[in-house]
């Protein structure tokens, strides 16, 4: 089997948010929309810090769809429309989503979005990778893992952009892989594990 | 499967082009853009190979925005010509030919009636490393321009580097990465994670230096001492020492107080390495009371002993910090102190400069490994010469900052406020040729001012914008020319000198000249016609092709033929940074074989030009050591006046100054905010997210407010950019939160240089009709308020 997946390096994030703006260039996500987003860790504000003045730490987290093995987004779907794949991702079929937001509401870590309206892409017309199909109004949508890139056998874009180089990507069922040997050696965590989705997005310092 | 819905043709007809991402911010990624008509339609970065120390030059969130900042509804598309007052934004579009024909004839006017001096083309800095201005070029065949020298990113501390090292400090700091055999590492007011994030700039390589030192077992702890926590020192070892800002003098005083007085300090390096420490190393008739270590062992004419406690009063930063700082200063085996380019842009900022490098000298911190110079770390180099502009005929020359005095003031500009070349102005400037600038207004200082001395058309006859969008300081031209913007054209791009690599990039024109929008160089070529001086213009390189192969043939890739054949078949080529890594080693190694280019050809921490200054005019805010002094718009003001809040005006990830500033995609991720303490706000019943007029003497603006103890109290910070957008014929209440509303246009004594963060503010709610203009902007989705 392959389980592909993204481990990151939370010591290398510097919270520059370029995965978030290159994600939405190749996967052609509309205004006011992110499919990737970059979180200060316990903080409900953009940026924000743990502590007390002067005291202070911050930790950035990035987080986009955690592609779950137990994935609370398919489990409530009426139509089958979210999917898990053969190679251990997530994925929407958009033709068959009836625009329930069941998944929306079940999805522990907020990576869902969902098209109210027509979407509208800044400076009038659909861009990004020419093989990632374009999201009607009343659909939902997320983080594909790059699917068509990774089809392809290339990274996520979010992998290969990064200028920290923060991300590593790869098969979680290959034991010798570089992100299997990551997560092994540096005691990499899944967010939420207490949910019981097993995500296979992890993040590692 | 829904599919390419509203693809008319998925990707037929489009291309796929090198390109840069062509602001200032330092970096100068790579970016390959797949584009049609105009449009760019995809966005990739650098993803050559990678091996130790050639870093890919990937782009941040900027560059992958191209297509959002590029196809903005602010862009130029047609000439425009001014038909309301100068600075209302009211245009008529006219042709190229009458754009033209009329900017020769002011220009050809203006000099046969003022002089060349009267031309000036002010600061600009949106086209940067791929070519010099091509209208600076046709102005050096026109019989020259008023000069301009300096600059707005670090005047201060080029100054404070020419006075201790004798040179301007650009390219002689030690390498980020040598921090990696430090054990202590000391930021002042320097964020590299935020400002510079180019992957081959200084957070990536930072971060390896990082990770090198913990993989041998030693790693390093950072230290920041800024008023805001860097983002660089937000780790759980790091820690960040907040000081307010302008008093990094006193800090670094009283650190010294500790050192000497706990016999600390270096002093074998001292004696052998500077000037001016101690009575036995001042020059030949100084006095003994005028050295550093009598200023702060309250010796010296003030006779005041710069305790810790002494500093903690003026910083903010208790005293028992200050001294356990300079114990862990001490004890650290090598330490790497650098400081940023926020201390030095201060009323007193030479002084904050010259101070920070004093703690490297004090401690013995120089010329080894694992140190730096206490300057900024070494910028690098471009691997092209830019596009040459010629020799300017007229000598007169003032500091870039002076401009809208020289504007105001004229042949009042003496000698004294750093006019060089003449004993004072030959003429007023009369007629400016801004290309690519938006320091008119919004990245100058004190826009209410600088508004009214651009507003009278007796003082400045006549202004040209050439740019790519309607920024605050086009609306104060009279003819606006639409340029390509430099990520639209064929141009040979050199990495930039913040990137740790030697990279050349062929980066291809996509369609940028769409609409009636002209390349600047053909512009000025046309206009050099009009002049008759188009064979002088074209002298050397008739196109801008023929000017890169010039510069190709001058770069320092001319000899080596593998790399000429790698850019010709991948139009990238990428190499690893070769020179020196640490500051000052061959003086510190040999300083009587490799004296420092200083008159004493030591370090001179005393400075006799200053004194002799001093000499001649006592009250001069200068001094001739890196002493402490306080600035009209400092720490001790805020304590007593009106303002009682100390403003910098800092990098924010959003825009590389005001250029993307404009993109609301960007602000989605990285919203502009005015951070302010916990402390502050509670007493100001101010929220995240909330709205608040921030305003002094010299204006008023409105920005949204977050709430963070990563700064001090007393101290706000907003990120500088922002577009300035206010009713000028109104209120002139800036609804588009840009710095420079309030920031004072006075400049500094000894550089003349721009000090953005001496500015006092105070805060206040917005008074109800205000909160209504709000509430109308918020709902028709209007700039910054909205986003």
């Amino acid at each position: 089997m392959t389980r592909l997946a993204i481990a990151i390096n939370l010591d290398r994030c510097v919270g520059c948010h370029t995965c978030a703006l290159s994600c939405k260039m190749q996967n052609n996500v509309p205004e006011g929309m992110l499919w990737n987003r970059v979180l200060t860790e316990d903080c409900d504000v953009m940026d924000g810090a743990l502590g007390t003045y002067p005291n202070v730490t911050r930790t950035f987290l990035p987080v986009a769809c955690q592609h779950c093995q137990n994935a609370a987004c398919q489990r409530v779907c009426p139509t089958g429309a979210t999917y898990k794949d053969d190679k251990g991702r997530v994925e929407i079929d958009y033709d068959k989503c009836i625009g329930c937001r069941m998944c929306m509401a079940a999805c522990p870590y907020n990576a869902r979005n969902f098209n109210w309206q027509t979407p509208v892409r800044v400076t009038g017309a659909n861009y990004g990778d020419a093989e990632v199909p374009v999201r009607p109004k009343g659909v939902a949508e997320k983080c594909t893992l790059c699917k068509e890139r990774t089809d392809r056998g290339e990274e996520p874009m979010c992998v290969v952009c990064c200028p920290a180089h923060a991300r590593i990507f790869g098969d979680l069922d290959d034991p010798d892989s570089e992100i299997s040997q990551t997560i092994l050696n540096r005691k990499a965590w899944t967010l939420l594990e207490g949910q019981g989705t097993r995500p296979s997005v992890h993040y590692f310092e | 499967m829904v599919r390419r819905e509203g693809w008319s043709s998925g990707r037929d007809g489009s291309r796929e082009v090198w390109q840069t991402c062509a602001v200032n911010c330092g970096s100068r990624c790579a970016l390959r853009l797949r584009a049609r008509e105009g449009e760019i339609l995809w966005t990739e970065t650098d993803c050559g190979d990678e091996e130790p120390g050639n870093l890919q030059m990937r782009a941040c969130l900027r560059g992958r925005a191209l297509r959002y900042w590029l196809g903005s509804p602010d862009r130029l598309n047609e000439p425009l010509r001014r038909v309301g007052p100068r600075g209302s934004g009211q245009f008529e579009p006219i042709s190229w030919d009458e754009a033209l024909d009329e900017i020769a004839e002011r220009i050809r006017d203006t000099v046969a009636q003022w002089g060349n001096e009267a031309v000036l083309l002010p600061y600009a800095t949106a086209i940067w490393s791929g070519s010099g201005s091509p209208f600076e070029r046709l102005m050096n065949c026109y019989g020259g321009h008023l000069g301009i020298y300096g600059d707005y990113s670090c005047m201060q501390l080029q100054t404070a580097c020419m006075s201790l090292y004798g040179d301007d400090g650009y390219y002689t700091g030690s390498l980020l990465s040598e921090a990696s055999h430090a054990d202590l590492v000391v930021f002042f007011g320097a964020n590299p994670a935020l400002t510079r994030m180019g992957g081959a700039s200084g957070a990536h390589r930072l971060a390896q230096a990082r990770e090198e030192a913990a993989r041998e077992g030693r790693p390093f702890r950072v230290i920041a001492i800024d008023p805001c926590q860097s983002d660089a020192a937000t780790g759980e070892s790091d820690a960040w020492i907040p000081v307010r800002p302008g008093t990094d003098a006193a800090f670094v005083a009283g650190v010294a107080w500790v050192l000497i007085t706990e016999g600390l300090a270096d002093e074998e390096f001292l004696h052998r390495y500077c000037i001016g420490y101690d009575g036995a190393t001042m020059p030949a008739g100084a006095p003994a009371s005028e050295s550093y270590r009598a200023y702060v062992l309250g010796e010296g004419p003030d006779g005041v002993a710069k305790t810790p406690q002494w500093a903690a009063r003026i910083t903010g930063c208790p005293s028992a910090r200050i001294a356990s700082f300079a114990r862990e200063l001490a004890g650290a085996r090598r330490a790497f102190i650098m400081q940023g380019w926020g201390p030095q842009r201060t009323a007193l900022g030479e002084q904050s400069a010259r101070a920070i490098c004093l703690l490297s000298l004090l401690t013995g911190n120089f010329g080894l490994p694992g140190t730096n110079s206490g300057a900024r770390e070494r910028l690098f180099r471009p691997v092209l010469p830019d596009d040459p502009v010629g020799e300017n005929p007229v000598d007169v020359a003032i500091p870039a900052f002076l401009w809208s005095r020289a504007v105001e003031r004229g042949r009042a500009l003496t000698a004294s406020d750093g006019v060089r070349g003449a004993a004072r102005l030959p003429s007023p400037v009369k007629l400016i040729i801004n290309h690519a600038g938006n320091a008119l207004t919004n990245q100058h200082a004190d826009v209410n001012r600088t508004h009214e001395i651009l507003a009278d058309e007796s003082l400045c006859e006549f202004i040209v914008g050439i740019d790519v969008m309607m920024t605050d300081s086009m609306r104060y031209a009279d003819i606006v020319l639409p340029d390509v913007a430099q990520a639209e054209r064929d141009v040979l791009v050199s990495s930039g000198n913040s990137d740790g690599v030697r990279g050349v990039i062929v980066a291809a024109s996509w369609g940028g000249n769409a609409f009636d929008r002209r390349c600047a160089w053909d512009v000025a070529r046309d206009l050099a016609r009009r002049l008759g001086v188009e064979e002088a213009f074209c002298e050397g390189a008739s196109t801008l092709g023929e000017m890169d192969g010039l510069r190709l043939r001058e770069s320092r890739f001319a000899h080596d033929d593998e790399a000429l054949r790698e850019l010709a078949e991948r139009g990238i080529v990428r190499r690893p940074y070769e020179g020196e890594t640490v500051a000052y080693a061959a003086f510190r190694r040999d300083p009587e074989g490799c004296p420092l280019p200083t008159p004493s050809g030591k370090i001179e921490i005393y400075d006799q030009k200053i004194a002799e200054l001093l000499a001649a005019d006592p009250g001069l805010p200068v001094s001739s050591i890196p002493a402490y002094i306080a600035a009209p718009e400092g720490a001790e003001a805020a304590l007593v006046g009106p303002y009682p809040f100390q403003m910098i005006s800092c990098h924010g990830r959003q825009s590389a100054h005001s250029s993307f500033a404009n993109v609301p995609e960007l602000a989605v991720v990285a919203p502009r905010r005015l951070s302010v303490n916990p402390v502050d706000a509670e007493r100001l019943q101010l929220v995240s997210g909330g709205l608040v007029v921030v305003e002094n003497d010299r204006g008023a603006l409105v920005c949204r407010v977050r709430v963070t103890p990563r700064i001090m109290p007393g101290v706000v910070a907003l990120p500088e950019g922002a577009w300035h957008d206010a009713d000028m014929w109104g209120d002139r209440l800036d609804w588009g939160g840009c710095a420079n509303t309030v920031s004072s246009d006075e400049p500094t004594a000894w550089s003349h240089g721009n000090p953005h963060n001496s500015c006092l503010v105070r805060l206040r709610p917005l008074t109800d009709a205000e909160r209504a203009e709000a509430a109308r902007r918020e709902a028709a989705g209007r700039g910054e308020v909205a986003r």
